[in-house]
């Protein structure tokens, strides 16, 4: 199922996309666009916060390192606050940093996924992530469904 | 065997040995030397019991001479007038009896009997003993004859009659002048019976006996003393009659005083030495002990103290100066010289630990700063290369494609060395959490089937019906073996398929990846799990580091488990990982957790 979604799956959706490397973000920005997510970034914990706040994001898709506040704390001041506690935080992670994605389930995160972020297999992994997380599930546009 | 324990068996041994040498020689010369005082002493007593003898011969004989020298007695002789016997033998005075003699006899002129008494017999049995002393009185007849010119010539001596032995002085009867030829002869005598020997005993105090000799071919007169056991000896003496022929021997018997005496002396010294000995001994072993002992043994005990407590810096007491204190210090030198040379291995080592994981954070920390830009370089030419930011020319695809290619190469090498640093820093952990099987060989197989229908290849995976859903392991690095086993399947298979096999093999848990490529020459299976081996296709081109066989493998023992291959050149390859097969005891895993 989902292997290949459609454009406007994730039409309609507000994601926050939190990483301190600019192009990355950026990669993850376009690529989320493409599928019709309304995306909105972030440089750090600290600016993510904020904007989960004011945006009130369906999904955050954040980086562990990073200054000021990094990837855990972020997600743990979100687990904090009853207006962003229930927002699903999906973890970006580097290869091999096993470590991080057992710290980063612990601290809240729903999932995590594996950087590079590439578009053959992104929206694959992300949407059979989404499928696990029943607030979401059916706000998947149901147009990508193929079987 | 302690050292204590043999000295205290050398020390038993000496003593014993000692014991027995000096015991044996003493008793030896102690038992010689009162053996012979015992048969001196005998010697002496049985010479006094025989002068005891002579003595009453002696006082027999010269009463005898009185009586045979005197005028009453000659004159009876020659006129036999009875008025002599009254008043010198008849039984109212007791003659015989206040001489204290058994017999008086006289013969007259002629040679016959004028006059026999004995005592205590009556005249019956007087006329027996005549007949019975016959045989003595013809003996005087020839020994001592009338005629004789030595008129002061007697017999003297034992004389043999019948069982009985006679005490007998016989003299010539001669006037008191002995001026004339003699008258006759007369014989006074003493029957040496029990009695006899009891008083010979009671005055000598000794205990005598004479025992008569039937015939005896020597005439040996010496004195022999010999033991009749250990509590009596005796002592011998051959008494011989008037012919000097052996009638009787004097025996006498005394209990072996000086002997015991001996043997008391002897087991006083025994007692003494054994005494002296054990004395002896413990002092020595005290001495040992104190020395030598009791100090080898506490330094073994502190040398074996050290040894088990691995303490370096625990060293062995030294006291006073002598060669067991020379050991101690030579232990302490060494132990000395070992906590020295430890503490150099220690710092070494620890620099070599330094060192490494020096290395292995450069490692780390490059290919991480060399992951970001590629990670930038893989995003952005697979969004160009999806056109998902606008369509490209046939010409910019091609080249965004090869940029992009490229890149995942560059990436998936930067991740072996990674991985392997990793691994050989010991910064490997093995987390075990339970996993659905089916669900991690989905999330594999999805990727797969893409890439491998991308390839033209068919793709095929199976999960054994007997193997449990619910599994405990990490699950990370298992889906990263088998992710690298089925890429590289991918890599050398030109046509053909690939296959994923789960299944249960007894207590193992077996994933299959089964090939129709290239295969490999028999030569390189022996080498094709060695980092940065790689065995080349013949293409002339190498495919990735060489690195991910080598990883599996090192994951793989991380894990337990176990990595092998077969293969036939030209038909396939197939790979197995083993490892133990881990049943979870919960049902249901809470969070999903597939992101292969």
């Amino acid at each position: 199922m989902f292997n290949s979604p459609s454009k406007t799956v994730l039409s309609g959706w507000k994601v926050l996309v939190v990483d301190d490397d600019t192009m990355s973000r950026d990669v993850a920005r376009l690529m989320l666009k493409h599928y019709g997510a309304e995306v909105q970034t972030a440089v750090d914990g600290i600016e993510g916060l904020e904007a989960a706040l004011t945006l009130l994001p369906r999904l955050i898709l954040t980086d562990l390192s990073m200054p000021r506040m990094n990837g855990w704390e972020l997600v743990e001041a979100l687990k904090k606050d009853v207006r962003t506690k229930d927002i699903p935080v999906i973890a970006l992670t580097a290869h091999a940093m096993y470590g991080d994605r057992e710290r980063a389930l612990a601290a809240g995160c729903h999932n995590y996924m594996t950087k590079p972020l590439t578009p053959s297999t992104f929206m694959r992994e992300l949407v059979r992530l989404l499928v696990d997380i029943p607030q979401l599930k059916p706000l998947l546009n149901s147009a990508s469904k193929e079987n | 065997m302690s050292i204590r324990l043999k000295v205290i068996g050398a020390i038993a041994v000496v003593f014993v040995l000692l014991f027995a040498a000096l015991f044996i020689s003493a008793r030896q010369v102690l038992m010689q030397s009162f053996t012979r005082l015992e048969a001196e002493m005998m010697t002496r007593d049985v010479e006094r019991a025989d002068n005891n003898l002579r003595d009453e011969l002696d006082t027999m004989r010269s009463t005898g001479r009185d009586y045979a020298h005197w005028d009453d007695t000659y004159r009876y002789a020659i006129d036999n007038d009875e008025s002599y016997i009254a008043t010198n033998f008849s039984d109212e005075i007791d003659g015989l009896e206040s001489l204290d003699f058994d017999f008086v006899v006289i013969t007259g002129q002629s040679n016959e009997v004028l006059f026999v008494r004995t005592r205590e017999l009556g005249d019956d049995e007087a006329v027996n003993f005549l007949v019975e002393i016959e045989g003595y009185l013809d003996y005087v007849g020839e020994t001592l004859p009338l005629e004789a010119t030595n008129t002061m010539a007697y017999l003297s001596g034992f004389y043999r009659l019948g069982d009985q032995i006679l005490l007998v002085a016989t003299h010539y009867i001669l006037p008191s002048m002995r001026t004339s030829t003699p008258a006759g002869t007369m014989t006074f005598g003493r029957i040496y019976n029990q009695t006899r020997i009891e008083m010979l005993a009671q005055q000598s105090r000794l205990n005598i006996q004479i025992i008569p000799i039937g015939s005896l071919a020597t005439t040996d007169t010496t004195i022999r003393v010999a033991p009749v056991n250990e509590e009596t000896v005796r002592g011998f003496r051959q008494l011989v009659d008037l012919n000097g022929s052996l009638i009787a021997t004097l025996v006498i018997e005394e209990p072996r005083a000086i002997y015991a005496q001996g043997q008391q002396t002897i087991n006083i010294l025994a007692l003494i030495l054994i005494a002296t000995g054990l004395v002896l001994s413990a002092a020595t072993f005290l001495v040992l002990d104190r020395v030598v002992v009791e100090r080898v043994t506490r330094l073994s005990q502190e040398v074996n103290a050290i040894e088990e407590s691995s303490g370096r810096t625990a060293r062995v007491t030294v006291q006073s100066d002598d060669e067991v204190t020379q050991v101690a210090r030579s232990v302490n030198n060494m132990l000395g010289r070992l906590e020295q040379s430890h503490s150099e291995v220690t710092s070494a080592y620890a620099e070599a630990k330094e060192a490494s994981r020096l290395k292995g954070e450069f490692l780390a920390t490059m290919s991480h700063e060399l992951r970001t830009p590629l990670n930038a370089i893989i995003g952005y030419s697979g969004i160009m290369r999806e056109g998902i930011d606008g369509e490209l020319d046939d010409a910019a695809m091609r080249m965004v494609g090869n940029i992009y290619d490229s890149s995942c190469h560059l990436l998936s090498l930067v991740n072996d060395v990674l991985d392997l640093s990793k691994i050989e820093a010991g910064h490997m952990d093995i987390v075990e959490a339970p996993y659905t099987l089916r669900g991690l060989v989905d999330a594999i197989a999805d990727q797969y089937m893409i890439l491998a229908k991308e390839k033209g290849l068919a793709f095929n995976h199976h999960v054994s019906d007997d193997l449990p859903n619910i599994l405990v392991g990490d699950h990370e690095r298992i889906s990263q073996i088998v992710i690298n086993l089925l890429s590289n399947a991918l890599k050398f298979t030109a046509n053909g398929s690939v296959t994923l096999l789960v299944s249960k093999r007894g207590s193992q848990l077996q994933f299959a990846v089964k090939d129709t490529g290239v295969g490999i020459p028999p030569h390189a299976l022996t080498y094709i799990f060695d980092e940065f081996r790689q065995h080349n296709d013949g293409s002339g081109k190498p495919k990735g580091t060489g690195l991910g066989l080598a990883i599996v493998r090192k994951l793989a023992h991380a894990m337990n488990g176990l990595i092998q291959v077969e293969s036939e050149l030209g038909a396939g390859s197939t790979f197995t990982f083993t490892m133990p097969l881990q049943v979870s005891e919960e049902n249901v895993i809470s969070e999903p957790q597939f992101a292969a």
